[in-house]
């Protein structure tokens, strides 16, 4: 189950925005044109159905913590509520939030209305029931799931929203230099706790082959990775896991004196960042645990832009032909990722996001037409548009 | 999924987007759009790899056979998938330079530079002959749907001075659209307000005072026959 239409009123630069959304959707724009914004709001909203917006819980989304969540710009409501509405096709959950006022204690946001829908009964209508009862700032819906049965289509889009988060992979927390804030699992937001996520998912039933598969065809000099688990005798802490990546060009050597041989290996302290990045859009995409529904905040800037096309196209393959659904939204700077993208699949979707004259954010839906498939044939890629200003998304410079 | 009205524009310079999004936004009152300067794009210096489009008429120039490159004409541009109305925009002025001027060698028709007339007013003299030669760049014969051509004669700076100088004597005088480089005029103007200064255009002064051009916009079409001419091209354009 996936989340087909997210609505969104009054948050950060975004007054008004309607996403029909896919399996794997991309957003492009000009640097605080609001991508960053479209994918905290569903953060806000995932908070919600865990029953607490606060900046504890917005944070452990992957939201970026404090400031103003109402429109700021000159012409906006001064008294607007967010409205946040996340549909699929049995199911709705819906709210609308008080942010909290800067510097007021405490932080949490409270609910004004929450509803909870299967099909056309609402399971929870806090705004026709006995909403002026009851902690403001705590949300029924999530406490209602207890009573009712985790099959239900209902109840497993309350949890999906509520699980997800924003990852934004850092290239120091990746290579285990720094503990990731929002550690995890399977990963951690920042890409923390890779290594023990890459195991887990090597012991997968097939999850390890796809990734090695994909890996092997599209790195040159890859040859293998693997993972060491390092432990002290008598240590009583949790084996230590680090990353080992071999590099086919690498000589083999004979041990002297008897039959075996030394292979030389990378760690992830050394290895180039970009097949790090491999590893955790792999994690995301073909670990057991990883969640349904995840955003991805500018995961490719480790990347040569055509590794990054490369990648794409393994990510659209791991997430369509998963077998229970899977559901990514995805910012990007990076011109090339378009053209990985299958857009004749209507299960990615590309949008484009822009400000308008007065500063609000628009998104919209690029759509492909039979001129641009023209435009293809002649060798327009999608990424040429776009960097020719040809299909919005741009900055005015 | 938005209502927001997609404004592509082509323009000389970064200013001239600055001046015509004032006007847009008086003409649109209200209703929300986004404006992107497709031409010209920021100059990177010395960078052999820059932009393969000049900035200025010459610019424009480029960006109007790119498209006829593209699609043979531009009413077939794929431009059209990213922007409900392109604008195009050239000064009046260039009706007095020929193509080498600009090191143009490819031009459609070599001998339809220069046009300029010199009777003016009224500056449709001018500005009809170079409407035709921009349309000519674009492969066309007549202007396409969603295309509205932005022609200020002599610049656009005498745009600016309606707006910001309505007492200005080039604006009194009765033929500012006549009046040689009214960009010298701004210049002219007390250090603390000027737009203009040592020839170059500054960017920050003119979004400062961009509010109020727009506010003095129905001023604007009052006095320059051309600014009257690209509103009504314009308000005719939107798509209901």
């Amino acid at each position: 189950m996936i989340v087909d239409k997210f609505s969104i009123q009054d948050f950060k630069s975004i007054e008004s925005a309607e996403l029909d959304l896919g399996n794997v959707n991309v957003f492009i724009g000009a640097n605080g044109s609001g991508k960053s914004n479209l994918l905290e709001a569903l953060g806000v909203l995932a908070a919600a159905a865990f029953g607490h917006v606060d900046n504890e819980s917005l944070l452990r989304r992957g939201c970026r913590p404090g400031g103003y969540f109402r429109p700021l710009l000159k012409e906006s409501r001064t008294d607007g509520l967010t409205v946040l509405d996340a549909q699929a096709k049995s199911t709705g959950y819906q709210v609308t939030l008080s942010s909290p006022e800067l510097g007021r204690r405490p932080s949490g946001w409270e609910f004004k209305q929450e509803v909870w829908k299967s099909g056309k009964k609402k399971l929870h209508d806090r705004a026709s029931t006995n909403g002026s009862k009851g902690d403001p700032q705590s949300g029924r819906a999530a406490l209602l799931l207890a009573n009712i049965s985790p099959k239900t289509a209902a109840a497993r889009f309350l949890k999906t929203l509520a699980a997800y988060s924003i990852y934004s992979p850092d290239t120091s927390m990746l290579r285990g230099w720094t503990p990731d804030p929002q550690t995890r699992e399977p990963v951690g937001l920042s890409g923390g706790r890779l290594a023990e996520a890459v195991d887990e998912l090597m012991a997968s039933k097939d999850g390890g082959v796809k990734l090695h598969e994909e890996m092997h065809a599209a790195v040159e000099w890859f040859e293998g990775f693997g993972v060491m688990k390092i432990k002290a005798e008598n240590d009583p802490m949790p084996a230590k896991h680090g990353l080992a990546f071999i590099d086919r060009f690498f000589r083999v050597d004979k041990l002297p004196g008897t039959d075996k041989t030394h292979q030389y290996f990378l760690s992830s302290s050394e290895v180039n960042e970009g097949i790090l990045y491999w590893l955790f859009l792999g994690v995301l995409c073909l670990h057991p645990e990883a969640p349904a529904l995840f955003a991805i905040d500018n995961g490719d800037h480790g990347l040569n832009p055509l590794s990054a096309k490369r990648l794409i196209q393994a990510v659209c393959g791991w997430l369509l032909k998963s077998k229970r659904p899977r559901q990514m939204l995805m910012t990007t700077q990076n011109p090339l990722v378009l053209d990985g993208l299958p857009l004749q699949d209507d299960r990615v979707r590309l949008f484009t996001v822009d400000r308008d004259n007065r500063g609000a954010t628009n998104v919209r839906r690029f759509l492909v037409t039979d001129q641009q498939k023209e435009m293809a044939a002649k060798g327009w890629t999608l990424s040429r548009m776009w960097v020719n200003k040809l299909i919005g998304g741009v900055p005015n410079v | 999924m938005s209502s927001v009205l997609r404004i592509g524009m082509v323009a000389e310079g970064k200013t001239d987007r600055i001046v015509v999004e004032a006007a847009i936004s008086a003409l649109l009152a209200g209703r929300s759009f986004a404006l992107k300067l497709l031409q010209p794009e920021d100059p990177a210096g010395s960078a052999p790899f820059a932009s393969a489009r000049p900035v200025g008429w010459a610019g424009v120039y480029r960006w109007c056979r790119e498209a006829v490159d593209r699609a043979g004409r531009l009413r077939d541009d794929i431009i059209f998938a990213g922007y409900d109305i392109l604008v195009l925009h050239l000064d009046a002025d260039v009706a007095e330079l020929d193509y080498t001027s600009a090191h143009i060698h490819d031009a459609p028709d070599p001998s339809d530079l220069p046009c300029a007339s010199p009777a003016c007013p009224p500056p449709s003299t001018t500005t009809d002959p170079l409407r035709i030669v921009l349309l000519r760049w674009t492969g066309e014969t007549a202007t396409p749907p969603a295309v509205v051509l932005c022609t200020p004669s002599k610049s656009i700076e005498a745009w600016v001075l309606a707006a910001l100088y309505p007492q200005d004597a080039a604006v009194t005088s009765g033929s500012l659209e006549c009046i040689a480089l009214p960009a010298n005029r701004l210049q002219a103007k007390p250090v603390a307000e000027r737009l203009v200064r040592s020839r170059k255009k500054v960017p920050g002064r003119y979004e400062a005072r961009q509010q109020d051009m727009a506010n003095a916009w129905s001023q604007v079409r009052q006095v320059c026959t051309e600014a009257e001419r690209f509103s009504l091209a314009f308000l005719n354009e939107i798509p209901t």
